[in-house]
């Protein structure tokens, strides 16, 4: 993924907050694509989008954004979408146009109208009183009335029903049919980036463990099941996240290793979820 | 040169307060101040309520931003921190003049419509010396408060925003107490003495004075918010 239409190159990213430390954290997000940012809570997603978004300042590494290297003014470039918007309570939609317009020389009023009133926010109503999918969806519309031609989303759709988040997704697969910009979408509902995601960065304890195309790390690992007496030792040696249950066993293998299993075990396809699971769980396994 | 970034963040802080700027509050602050005009019969006691309701708000986009993190949306936004202090120093500034306005010009028409002064020239005259003054007093408080709100944020600096009212209130006692009195060194004495008969070297002290206060509270404060994280 190293060619110069990479809207993010992240390259050895190191944060250490002492308890925590983002380590040597690298990936390259390439323009008309989404890249899901995916690992369990506390791997280092929220600190990674906010060294890229300079709310942070790296100990070291290099973040360029565009082909240049990324700097504070670049962000008007950026739109964000958190879990819960940075407005207040008691703004109104159209507070929030007033409040943030002038930090965009490209900001487009008819299309924040039009965007607003696409997704029913009405101009009077107050941010408190929004349902969790609309203050999503007024981020959205803010994001894409200064023309951002990165988005960067870090939960957007926690907590939202299939319909908000089918809608969102939608909107992010329009966002990169233009091939200058980009989605880095920070998520736990991995399903929605089976659906969206053209990339993948998985970051676990710090560390980048895969980044590269969503079908590459689905085509990486296999899942195994299989009953107790079908597996050595040494092949169990060969299980991602074993995890053992009343009639055998389950966890996850590269691919490579398929033929090392006997046939009378059960190798099927993975999801991303199962790759998180798994992987969280070996690395649980480590620590004991 | 005021770039136009910083206006955004001056007009943000003033989106931002905006919902406590309501129809019953301004009403209140309205009643209050010609209360106060009436009962005082002076300029100087309804611009210091004023002055008093101006240090309050310019906390409020230190409160609100502190709850809604919008210290991550500013930079987010494309902003600096020398711009983020630079334009809260600016809001506050235009703030105060606001207030000092409003309540100068309710003060005025309380005191002409009782016929308490001759003219509106005299009145203007009499108490314009005593509310830049009082001024001078609320921009010392604040000068302090702001690095603090900047340093430890809202929540925490609450507590500690108190004792600049505590610090400036005595400094007043101290002056009216002992300005010109023995109190005082002979040579502070005499300084104090010459400063108040000439207004013209008072109104340096001030000028000098205020800019002083003013660079070095900013200052603080810029070093305060560029070690801050969010």
């Amino acid at each position: 993924m190293n060619n110069i239409n990479n809207i993010i190159e992240a390259s050895g990213l190191h944060k250490n907050y002492g308890e925590f430390k983002l380590n040597d954290v690298s990936f390259n997000v390439p323009g008309g694509y989404i890249m899901g940012f995916i690992g369990p809570n506390g791997a280092g997603k929220t600190t990674t989008l906010k060294l890229i978004l300079n709310i942070i300042k790296r100990d070291s590494g290099s973040i360029k954004l565009f082909g240049k290297e990324a700097n504070l003014f670049q962000n008007e470039d950026i739109g964000v979408v958190m879990d819960t918007p940075m407005y207040v309570d008691e703004w109104t939609v159209s507070d929030v146009e007033k409040a943030i317009s002038p930090f965009y020389k490209q900001w487009d009023k008819e299309l924040f109208a039009k965007y607003t009133k696409s997704f029913g926010l009405l101009p009077k109503k107050k941010i408190k009183d929004l349902s969790r999918g609309m203050k999503v969806k007024i981020q959205i519309a803010a994001a894409l009335s200064h023309h951002a031609k990165l988005l960067i989303l870090d939960e957007p759709t926690s907590g939202l029903d299939p319909t908000a988040r089918d809608e969102i997704c939608d909107l992010l697969r329009f966002f990169v049919t233009d091939e200058t910009k980009s989605v880095l979408f920070s998520t736990h509902i991995t399903s929605d980036l089976e659906k969206t995601a053209d990339y993948i960065a998985f970051i676990m304890d710090g560390m980048v463990v895969f980044s590269g195309a969503k079908d590459d790390l689905l085509e990486k690992y296999a899942r195994v099941t299989g009953g107790f007496s079908e597996i050595n030792p040494e092949q169990k040696k060969l299980i991602i996240g074993y995890r053992a249950h009343g009639t055998g066993f389950e966890g996850m293998t590269e691919t490579a290793n398929i033929s090392k299993f006997k046939e009378s075990v059960l190798i099927e396809k993975i999801s991303l979820e199962e790759i998180i699971i798994f992987m969280n769980k070996e690395a649980k396994l480590n620590d004991k | 040169m005021i770039n136009d970034k910083l206006w955004a963040f001056v007009r943000l802080d003033f989106v931002t307060i905006k919902p406590y700027f309501t129809a019953k509050n301004i009403l209140i602050y309205v009643a209050l101040a010609i209360y106060m005009a009436f009962m005082s019969k002076s300029i100087i006691t309804t611009v210091g309520i004023g002055l008093m309701l101006a240090t309050l708000n310019i906390g409020y986009p230190f409160a609100l931003g502190e709850k809604c993190n919008m210290d991550a949306l500013y930079i987010m936004m494309g902003t600096d921190r020398k711009t983020v202090v630079k334009g809260r120093y600016l809001f506050s500034l235009l703030l105060n003049l606001l207030a000092v306005t409003f309540t100068m010009a309710i003060a005025l028409v309380v005191l002409f419509v009782r016929n308490l002064y001759d003219g509106l020239g005299g009145m203007l005259v009499q108490s314009l010396g005593a509310v830049l003054m009082i001024s001078v007093l609320f921009l010392m408080i604040q000068a302090v408060q702001i690095p603090l709100f900047f340093k430890l944020g809202y929540a925490k600096a609450k507590f500690f925003s108190i004792f600049p009212f505590l610090i400036v209130s005595a400094f007043v006692a101290f002056v009216v107490m002992y300005a010109g009195g023995d109190g005082m060194p002979s040579g502070v004495n005499g300084f104090v003495q010459n400063l108040f008969e000439s207004v013209h070297l008072l109104a340096l002290g001030i000028v000098v004075f205020l800019v002083l206060m003013a660079y070095v509270s900013y200052r603080l404060s810029l070093v305060f918010y560029r070690k801050r994280e969010f």
